[in-house]
């Protein structure tokens, strides 16, 4: 595992910024597996759904095909279970502006360069709610259902919620 | 290549070096990551219980105060899935298993998330898996939070008794 992560792409923001993209230009195909670390996540409004969108050639995949599962940790309630079919965009928890209330997700990206099958994408992480007291995670995967190959990702907030500065994404492939 | 998970730590103790009462990785946090990777093999003890945690404060004090809140998800070959949560407690909770038979050793992987920032709380998310030599297999999903800023500079794993064998890797991701 050792020296096993290289890093391709990061965005560390020092402006408030409604969309963020990892990899496009700086993708690098020859990687079978990638892992994202977003970092310190919030958002310049409360109650913002953290989400995103796979790229295909730079530009983001808008189309209603994104079908995921999640398995809802938290440490206030019984935990949930949701899943979503032809949606046009994958997500995370609510983020906002509450004191604590910082994103962190660890996303591993499969089958991206592979244009004739779908890409998925494992999703894992920890939020703080101020409103419950609690931490709280969807943890779980996406797929993109059209066969296409894709080279990074775009994250937005909902209700054109900003990313506040700080907010940190990072990119790796994984090494062989 | 250079790469960027890099390692800091590893601390190793096996079935000849006598026991601890608890693995303690001191200053192993620092301004050069946000992010860390733990990894802990051969979670052996002589009492089958659960991996819990404390983190360690600037002066090197361990957080012993109600602070933490977590949620894990205890899945078993054996039985029913088990959901271990709190609020408001002194630890982290329910993150592994530590197993009492000389097969039934657990291990765990961890992400801890901006430790060191001194305005953040610090996070963390991992899984787990042991042995219940008695019923069968245990597998954990967690996430933690430590619910106040300030700066920390490491972390604690503990028991239910002594620990007999583990070793522990920690990497920084740069």
């Amino acid at each position: 595992m050792a020296g096993s992560l290289v890093l391709l792409d990061e965005k560390i923001l020092s402006s408030t910024t409604a969309t963020v993209d990892l990899g496009a230009s700086n993708w690098d195909s020859s990687y079978d597996v990638y892992q994202v670390l977003v970092t310190n996540q919030r958002f310049d409004a409360g109650n913002n759904v953290f989400n995103y969108r796979f790229l295909a050639s730079g530009s983001p995949n808008e189309t209603a095909n994104y079908d995921s599962a999640y398995r809802l940790l938290r440490a206030d309630a019984t935990y949930g279970r949701v899943g979503s079919v032809d949606q046009t965009h994958l997500r995370g928890s609510v983020a906002g502006t509450g004191t604590g209330e910082r994103g962190n997700y660890i996303l591993y990206l499969y089958n991206f360069n592979n244009s004739s099958e779908y890409s998925s994408v494992v999703q894992k992480g920890a939020d703080f709610d101020p409103n419950t007291n609690s931490v709280i995670s969807r943890t779980g995967g996406g797929v993109l259902t059209v066969d296409e190959a894709h080279n990074g990702l775009r994250f937005f907030g909902s209700n054109d919620a900003n990313f506040q500065v700080g907010t940190s994404f990072k990119l790796y492939g994984l090494k062989k | 290549m250079a790469t960027n998970l890099e390692f800091i730590k590893e601390v190793v103790l096996d079935a000849s070096g006598g026991s601890d009462t608890k693995i303690v990785l001191q200053n192993i946090f620092s301004e050069k990551y946000e992010n860390y990777f733990i990894t802990m093999t051969k979670i052996g003890s002589n009492i089958d219980y659960y991996v819990w945690s404390r983190l360690i404060d600037a002066s090197d004090n361990e957080i012993t105060g109600s602070e933490y809140a977590y949620a894990s998800e205890q899945l078993k070959s054996y039985g029913t899935e088990y959901e271990g949560k709190s609020t408001g407690t002194t630890n982290w909770n329910f993150m592994s298993w530590v197993g009492s038979g000389d097969e039934d050793s657990g291990g765990m992987s961890l992400y801890i998330h901006n430790p060191y920032d001194a305005n953040s709380y610090t996070f963390a998310t991992g899984e787990g898996v042991g042995y219940y030599g008695t019923s069968g297999s245990v597998g954990y999903k967690f996430i933690g939070v430590h619910k106040v800023e300030e700066r920390i500079t490491g972390i604690t794993f503990n028991g239910a008794s002594d620990y007999s064998e583990f070793i522990v890797k920690v990497y920084g991701i740069k």
